[in-house]
């Protein structure tokens, strides 16, 4: 995320994991307190249960000032957060003549010329495509996973389980010429399957899941058991719905990293005509760098599928963001 | 404690002794668990760890990418050739100074805002979680793009702002020494706000007992923050420390590739752009594997640090 945010390299998987029980260790003491594993969407804000605690043994002078002090530094941090942001979509809708002065004449002139210069159309769908095949596999793959390593005990389920949180041990750059190798070798250079197809499992994904079935009640399970219900019904009729909101979580957060995405596109594509958005955004960027109205209307258009998911879902995805620990 | 086992689990074998089926039923209750962690595990071999042990074999070969080409083996003279490039040295200084700037960008300055920031309401301060959040959702190219415009010479905003304060032009990407300030303040934007979360998160699990405490016992703030704040919260700060220093080179890769392309003159670029551009423009596979190898270990051995670290502080508020 990130981070990240950045996209999820196998490299975000084992600190997330360490986060949350970090975290569930230190509110050990108050027992009154959701522990760290509790779900993500969780709705009391993270700071929310400390800060009338110490309001409450002083309310004196000194709090207010200092309420103060933490209302200015935070407002000054959100501006310097958002004004890139507020800045591009601005002058994205400047007339392209217009770029470094100020004013408040718009056109869409720009956006007309981003089109022009890469086929986003294209580049959308294919996009679109790749986050949805890629979160809806890492999700499937990393459920079956989970539920594996919370349910059963076998030999060599220690090691097995050492092996996904070890791959963030491995960066990205370090396995990319042999992975290059058998994407040519495999007839998937310059496809979509070549972006996809190395990300179907995410080992991030898995250590959350297991997280999160790790609370899961064993009564539940084995009550399934003793039904007669096979592990694969127990699976779909017990454990999924119960998990539904962290999996919605999970699989925007799988979403929304798949989507801003580098490496593998960068990797898998020579022909960034045909590629995805973050490959052709960056392309644009690096022949045409002062084209700035064009690359403000492309860059504003690449991320607003993921605005727009924030703004609808946001509490959400902050909560499941800020539980794993990725960045 | 990392590969803890969870309790929940019964031996499903247990649950069929008293039945015995037969033998390919219990075949096929023991290879269950396996079978649904087949499809994740596949991956992992195959994209992450057959291609590790590879890079290790690439490293004492010499091959250009070309699957006509034949691969020569040379023994350790790729890791000879590697470390007597100046170029490396350079990229692990360019490395370091990223390290540093994620270290005070993302740990430091969050550290120190969050504890400032302590006594803000649970409402206003759900308000400003959504709003510091932003950069981490914006992609990395699109960072690198909106930036790259912000700091333009010659009309960009950053350049205007600084003209009223008497700064005269920068040529921000185009100096050495602007431009890796330009690559750690981007990555820093990325990454101030939700790591501000995450510490602020690791503050308000800490029981308000031991600050009526310390308030008790007369301590002044600045000592109730070295004696109670940074112990409770060290495991939260190893953790940003370690994913600082881990992960840094990865988070700014998107930005040296579309705005830099490592330079100028090479000077934005890191091991990884460095590897990148062995592997992908020299194809020196032989040469990149060979430092890819040894940056393994590097990081790994930090890694492993870290990890010591976690655990001699973890015993806290225990």
């Amino acid at each position: 995320m990130a981070l990240v945010v950045a996209p999820v390299p196998p490299g975000r998987s084992w600190p997330p994991d360490r986060s949350s029980e970090a975290a569930s260790e230190a509110a050990s003491p108050a027992p009154s307190r959701p522990d760290g594993s509790a779900p993500p969407d969780r709705s009391a804000p993270p700071g929310g249960t400390a800060a009338p605690d110490h309001a409450g043994a002083a309310p004196t002078a000194a709090p207010l000032r200092s309420r103060v002090v933490g209302h200015v530094l935070l407002v000054g941090l959100s501006v310097v957060a958002l004004f890139p942001v507020v800045w591009m979509y601005w002058s994205s809708l400047r007339p392209p003549g217009q770029m470094f002065s100020f004013g408040l004449s718009f056109s869409g002139a720009n956006y007309s010329a981003a089109w022009a210069a890469i086929p986003m159309g294209r580049l959308f769908v294919n996009t679109f495509a790749m986050a949805a095949l890629v979160a809806a596999g890492q999700l499937v793959t990393s459920l079956l996973a989970a539920y594996s390593f919370a349910r059963w005990r076998f030999r060599g389920q220690n090691l097995l389980f050492f092996l996904f949180i070890a791959t963030w041990l491995v960066p990205f750059q370090v396995t990319m010429l042999p992975n290059y190798v058998l994407l040519s070798q495999l007839g998937m250079l310059n496809t979509l399957a070549g972006v996809i197809v190395p990300q179907l499992s995410s080992a991030f994904a898995v250590l959350l899941l297991r997280q999160h079935l790790k609370a899961f009640p064993t009564e539940l399970l084995d009550a399934a058991r003793v039904d007669g219900q096979s592990s694969w019904a127990t699976l779909w009729k017990v454990v999924v719905p119960s998990l539904g909101p962290t999996l919605a979580a999970l699989g925007i957060l799988l979403f929304v990293s798949a989507w801003n995405d580098y490496f593998w596109p960068l990797l898998v594509f020579r022909n960034t005509s045909t590629s995805v958005l973050q490959l052709g955004l960056g392309v644009f960027l690096s022949t045409d760098a002062t084209n700035y109205g064009a690359l403000m209307a492309a860059a504003g258009l690449a991320c607003l599928p993921v605005f727009l998911i924030y703004l609808v879902l946001q509490r959400r995805v902050v909560n499941a963001f800020v539980r794993s620990g990725l960045r | 404690m990392l590969v803890e086992l969870p309790t929940a689990a019964t031996p499903v074998v247990v649950a069929h002794k008293a039945a015995r089926p037969a033998w390919p039923r219990r075949l096929l209750d023991a290879a269950t668990p396996v079978l649904y962690l087949l499809p994740a595990l596949a991956g992992l071999v195959l994209w992450v760890y057959k291609p590790l042990i590879q890079t290790f074999q690439y490293s004492f070969y010499k091959w250009d990418l070309l699957p006509t080409n034949p691969r020569v083996f040379v023994g350790w003279s790729n890791y000879h050739r590697v470390l007597t490039l100046p170029q490396l040295w350079s990229a692990l200084r360019t490395t370091g100074i990223y390290i540093v700037g994620m270290l005070v960008l993302a740990v430091l300055v969050p550290l120190v805002l969050a504890v400032l920031t302590q006594q803000v309401g649970p409402r206003a301060r759900s308000v400003y979680r959504t709003l510091v959040f932003v950069p981490v959702l914006v992609a990395p190219v699109v960072a690198a793009t909106m930036w790259s415009f912000m700091l333009a010479p010659n009309g960009g905003i950053v350049g205007q702002v600084l003209s009223w304060f008497g700064v005269g032009q920068v040529n921000w990407l185009q100096e050495p020494g602007t431009a890796r300030l330009s690559i750690v303040l981007i990555s820093g934007w990325k990454l101030v706000g939700v790591s501000l979360l995450v510490v602020s998160a690791g503050l308000a699990a800490i029981s308000s007992d031991y600050y009526e405490a310390a308030e008790i016992d007369g301590a002044t703030r600045w000592q109730t923050f070295r004696e109670v704040t940074v112990p409770l919260l060290s495991p939260t700060l190893l953790f940003l420390v370690m994913t600082s220093v881990l992960l840094s080179s990865q988070i700014v890769f998107p930005l040296l590739n579309s705005l830099t392309q490592g330079g100028p003159a090479g000077a934005t670029t890191d091991i990884y752009y460095f590897l990148y551009q062995y592997g992908f423009s020299s194809f020196d596979v032989g040469l990149a594997s060979a430092a890819a190898v040894l940056f393994f270990i590097l990081f790994g051995l930090v890694a492993l640090g870290c990890v010591k670290l976690l655990d001699r502080f973890s015993f806290y508020d225990n």
